[in-house]
């Protein structure tokens, strides 16, 4: 398996922006190594490519399906600013990843693995199970939903 | 109306643009972003992509999380073994049709090793 396949670095901060918490993320990340090492051991690990991302996606949904679920509301969403990028810098990983946390799947699994920069589009569409158009549209409006939320901070930041 | 389908694709494939140049993936995402490269919009998006992809990379990892990092090996297969080669199933059929295909050879050159040129006149 080609140490890229199994990242296991980008595995963690993967678990950690879905679940947006450490101490999940660190359960999360710690049941799918000790499950894989004892398929390892008895030689029945999977053939298919990125299966450790695809194991740990489900894992983590099944983990949050007993949080407490955000109200189905309608999101505010923003263009996206010129000065984003600079909004974006002030943020604590831990902020962005209960942002990202919170969002429902797919959209939740399409930011996390988008944003961590290991994957082409294909290799999302193929960990995530989802079709381009429906990839597409989970970043689109990940993004503009993002910076609307980047936008309510600053400026309650700066009335603040 | 195929026109409005590839300027859908065409959108749908700008909107997953990778955050590194590596992963230009396939032609027709080279494409799509060679098409729009330098365009405010677009500019904006990559710019905000890698400032989140920037965040992401700060995410620290727990020290008890980071022991996986140095015993890879755990979730490697099992190096193969000359045992594992030979009970390999495939190994075997290959292995058994050989042997197969060597006996009905070895049973043909033996019965015509009596033969000379006019035995079947002789008989």
């Amino acid at each position: 398996m080609s140490d890229r396949k199994q990242n296991l670095p980008q595995l963690y901060r993967f678990c950690f922006l879905m679940l947006g918490d450490a101490r999940k993320a660190q359960e999360v990340f710690n049941t799918t190594l000790r499950e894989a090492a004892a398929h390892a051991a008895q030689g029945e690990l999977p053939k298919e490519p990125f299966w450790l991302f695809r194991e740990a996606r489900w894992r983590c949904l099944e983990a949050s399906k007993t949080d407490l679920q955000p109200e189905a509301l309608e999101i505010e969403e923003h263009d996206i600013a010129p000065q984003a990028a600079s909004q974006i810098k002030q943020l604590e990983p831990t902020q962005l990843a209960v942002w990202v946390s919170a969002a429902p799947d797919p959209q939740r699994t399409a930011l996390a693995l988008f944003y961590l920069d290991e994957f082409d589009y294909l290799e999302i569409l193929d960990i995530a199970e989802l079709k381009l158009s429906t990839l597409s549209r989970c970043l689109a409006q990940g993004r503009r939903q993002l910076q609307a939320w980047l936008d309510a901070k600053h400026h309650g930041a700066s009335n603040a | 109306m195929r026109t409005l389908r590839i300027l859908r694709r065409r959108r749908a494939l700008l909107n997953c643009a990778p955050i590194s140049r590596d992963h230009l993936a396939d032609r027709s995402m080279r494409a799509a972003v060679s098409r729009e490269d330098g365009s405010d919009e677009f500019v904006n998006q990559q710019n905000f992509d890698r400032a989140v992809a920037e965040v992401v990379r700060l995410v620290p990892i727990p020290p008890e999380s980071a022991e996986w990092f140095l015993d890879k090996e755990a979730i490697r297969p099992p190096k193969w073994t000359w045992r594992r080669i030979v009970l390999n199933p495939a190994v075997l059929a290959i292995s058994i049709a050989l042997l197969v295909i060597a006996g009905v050879f070895a049973f043909q050159v033996l019965s015509r090793l009596d033969d000379f040129p006019g035995s079947a006149t002789a008989r």
